[in-house]
């Protein structure tokens, strides 16, 4: 037995060894425009590409300490402008990445807390990313930000060699300076701002006409929802939880959409916390504050930001601002 | 839970080392418990059918065992007949044949309404119900002699490995082998590990790259004609057949490891040179069931040819409705019954035309066509079985022969899948014929033991790599679970 867990003690490290050394191989050929790495792994992100967090997260790593975080998806990213936290004196960044589920945002936060040490963190809900596994945005993460002990984690938390395949992809990218060099790739009607916004000047004109659809809270999701809560509070900050506004076509298409609602009440009240769901509150119009179906455009963002900050201030959940009215910089 | 889980990296080697850490006095509880907890992990409450289809095989076997009266004993099995057949028609036939009914009535303009069951088809019903038919009719046939304990036979019933998607395995293999003191044996890990890793080769690699194709191409077929559509079939024998006998290959693999023989299901089906070869490769389990346990007692051949003809036909639509509650399935053994009576009424034709052809001259030639040819029946075959529906698969037959010959037609066959995964994809079903190829010659056999520890590791490794880079890790269940 003794001479058994030894053997399969050196075949481990074999394993490990032949894995990094396959992996770089892999991430050097490519097949066309992809390294046999992505193509393996089916991971279609680019750096630098759709959803500008390349240089959200390069600002991250020296934008200082903030008041406010903001942590999410795309929903958080294209919905909280930080200029317009500093008009009431907020140093705030953004730091929502595409398809950021909890299990993404609690090993984001746990490596950006200590550079940005917020006082406030605002974490957006948007409850269809609770049915998903979290891959996506790791594909993202990997092919955007520096290789760090968090991202091994958050791909041994997501439990599949996906994410393992995505993580050694990522320590390539960094050790061999690719990431570094990356620029950022333009996107027509998509600016981004400094802060981690990204503005979109569009106007939805389509009809959104979605399929009903029951959305299936995944028990993991929530148990790294309460998870963030827990870390932001160890550490003396506040956390909120917000839902922004969406087309009510969209909404009515969700066929569980109160008993949804109600779970994330629950569990906000379980832990403590307070969550204002902005769905069905805001005088939000389809063809005038949204740029997609999902998605709120600057008018949207700017009747939605001056909403939340209202809600919060009168709820005394906004801290001080650290830099005063007038003189902010976001 | 998933052969192909993070839960099942985990639970497997904590079963295998706790099953041989412990006395064997304690073994057998051990593994029945590991099963039941295997099983309940994907709907707790549904052990109760297991445990239901258990007792009453149980006591159905003891209480033949009491009587040597045939009534008796007719009574018992029976029972048993009754109970697991029930359940299967409850949980899996119901809401089809009420649907069916509805849709009959209002064809003669009748207004009857059907009432359907809100149930969720327990995993594996299809399996571990056959398994314990076997029992009682074999105990009945007094083939067997029945099980005394209670432990023992339920174990039988709910061996792990083998419990969602079979082999279905006899009593008369599988029971006899929980009375064997079974020791830790360093060949039959090697031997069983590299079965896995084949199975899960088979599965991740292929079978659900080739998924996303396939799933594009028949869920939306009016969106396709031609050459996707014929590469999405071609696909879709490969998808299933890794997708089952990768399976079945991890199945046998555990069990061996932990020290049973499990039977083999699978031996290279498309190397067929007929339909009835076909059978005798694919899902063998579940064939040699329905030879057993159907077809001889209908009367098998032995009968007159129009006798023997339906015998045949009844067996392959009771195949069919045994995969699923569907038409599509119906008409898949229909297809299959009606080839192989075909294949009987034109025996002597196709003998004088090899002949008269030459093509009975040269033998390999004639394998080779023979290969081909069922191929591509079987092919036929599993369009009906692998679309939606009845008018899907009319839809999908009439679009694939709209091919486009031009350059662009040819080029435009990279649905979801690009260019290079589409080249990857069928670089590893090359890889798989030639193991096969392989197998087939005999040179196969005990590689894993055989062969010297270079080669083997280089190939362990080659798998594990292979399983770890180009494996497609969606939570996609295996395609026979539903059955």
């Amino acid at each position: 037995m003794i001479k058994l867990a030894r053997q399969t003690a050196v075949y481990g490290l074999l394993v490990v060894v032949l894995y990094g050394l396959v992996g770089w191989m892999f991430f050097h050929i490519r097949v066309g425009d992809q390294s046999v790495l992505d193509l393996a792994t089916r991971n279609p992100v680019e750096t630098g590409g759709f959803g500008f967090t390349l240089p959200r997260i390069r600002e991250a790593e020296t934008w200082g300490e903030v008041d406010i975080l903001f942590l999410g998806s795309s929903h958080t990213y294209r919905s909280f402008d930080p200029r317009i936290f500093a008009e009431y004196g907020y140093r705030s960044f953004n730091l929502g990445t595409t398809g950021q589920t909890p299990i993404n945002s609690y090993y984001v936060l746990k490596r950006y807390f200590p550079k940005l040490r917020p006082r406030l963190v605002i974490l957006d809900i948007y409850r269809n990313l609770y049915d998903r596994d979290g891959l996506e945005s790791f594909y993202d993460l990997s092919k955007n930000a520096p290789f760090s002990w968090e991202m091994v984690a958050m791909a041994l938390a997501l439990r599949t060699p996906h994410a393992l395949n995505a993580a050694l992809d990522n320590f390539f990218l960094t050790q061999t300076g690719r990431l570094e060099r990356a620029q950022q790739q333009p996107f027509e009607d998509e600016v981004y701002v400094p802060g981690g916004y990204v503005e979109t000047h569009k106007v939805y004109t389509k009809s959104p006409n979605p399929k009903p659809r029951r959305i299936e809270l995944q028990e993991f999701q929530l148990d790294y929802l309460r998870r963030i809560i827990d870390y932001v509070y160890a550490r003396g900050s506040r956390i909120v939880l917000v839902s922004q506004p969406e087309p009510l076509e969209i909404l009515r298409a969700v066929v569980n959409y109160d008993e949804i609602a109600a779970t994330f009440a629950a569990l906000a009240e379980e832990k403590g916390v307070r969550y204002f769901d902005f769905n069905f509150k805001l005088p939000v119009q389809t063809h005038v504050h949204f740029s997609d179906a999902d998605h709120l455009n600057p008018a949207g963002v700017r009747l939605y930001n001056t909403a939340l900050i209202d809600t919060l201030q009168k709820h005394h959940l906004l801290p001080t601002p650290t830099n005063g009215k007038s003189s902010a910089s976001y | 839970m998933l052969f192909n889980s993070f839960e099942f990296l985990v639970f497997f080697p904590i079963v295998t080392l706790v099953y041989f850490a412990l006395p064997h006095r304690f073994r057998l509880i051990f593994l029945l418990l590991a099963s039941y907890y295997f099983y309940m992990c994907w709907r707790p409450e549904y052990i109760v059918l297991i445990l239901a289809s258990t007792l009453v095989d149980y006591f159905a076997g003891l209480g033949m065992s009491r009587t040597d009266e045939r009534k008796k004993r007719r009574k018992f099995l029976l029972m048993s007949l009754f109970a697991n057949l029930g359940l299967l028609f409850t949980f899996k036939y119901f809401n089809f044949f009420a649907d069916s009914l509805s849709h009959l009535f209002a064809a003669v303009r009748v207004d009857v309404h059907m009432p359907a069951l809100d149930v969720l088809l327990p995993v594996g019903i299809s399996f571990y119900t056959f398994q314990t038919l076997s029992y009682t009719i074999d105990v009945y046939r007094g083939e067997t002699q029945p099980e005394k304990n209670p432990l023992r036979f339920a174990l039988y019933v709910a061996f792990f490995p083998q419990l969602v998607a079979g082999p279905i395995e006899r009593s008369t293999r599988l029971l006899k082998q929980f009375y064997r003191k079974v020791s830790f044996s360093e060949q039959r890990l090697r031997s069983g590990l590299m079965l896995i890793l084949w199975g899960l080769f088979k599965k991740v690699v292929i079978a659900d790259r080739l998924a996303i194709y396939v799933n594009e191409a028949y869920n939306h077929p009016g969106d396709y004609q031609g050459w996707p559509l014929i590469l999405a079939t071609y696909f879709f024998a490969f998808q299933i057949y890794c997708d089952f006998s990768g399976y079945s290959d991890i199945a046998i693999g555990s069990a061996r490891i932990l020290g049973f023989d499990l039977m083999e299901n699978f031996r290279q089906p498309y190397f067929a040179k007929s339909i009835s070869e076909f059978w005798k490769r694919w899902h063998i389990s579940l064939s040699t069931w329905f030879r057993d346990y159907l077809y001889i007692p209908l009367g098998g051949n032995r009968v007159v040819k129009w006798r023997w003809y339906y015998n045949l036909m009844v067996v392959f639509l009771v195949s069919g409705l045994w995969h699923g509650a569907n038409w599509t399935f119906v008409v898949w053994g229909a297809l299959h019954g009606f080839y192989l009576i075909f294949s009987i009424w034109t025996q002597t034709a196709r003998a004088k035309i090899r002949a008269w052809i030459g093509l009975a001259r040269r033998p390999r030639l004639q394998g080779l066509w023979q290969t081909v040819v069922t191929f591509h029946l079987v092919l036929v075959a599993w369009v009906f079985f692998r679309a939606n529906s009845l008018s899907d698969a009319m839809l999908i037959l009439h679009n694939m022969s709209q091919i486009d010959f031009s350059w662009r037609g040819l080029m435009d066959i990279n649905i979801e899948l690009g260019w290079g995964e589409l080249m990857l994809v069928m670089l590893f079903i090359v890889v798989m014929e030639l193991v096969h190829l392989l197998q087939s010659s005999g040179k196969w056999v005990s590689f894993s033991v055989r062969t010297s520890q270079p080669l083997r590791l280089a190939v362990f490794y080659g798998l594990l790599l292979c399983i770890v880079f180009f494996g497609v890790y969606n939570h996609t269940e295996f395609i026979y679970f539903q059955f």
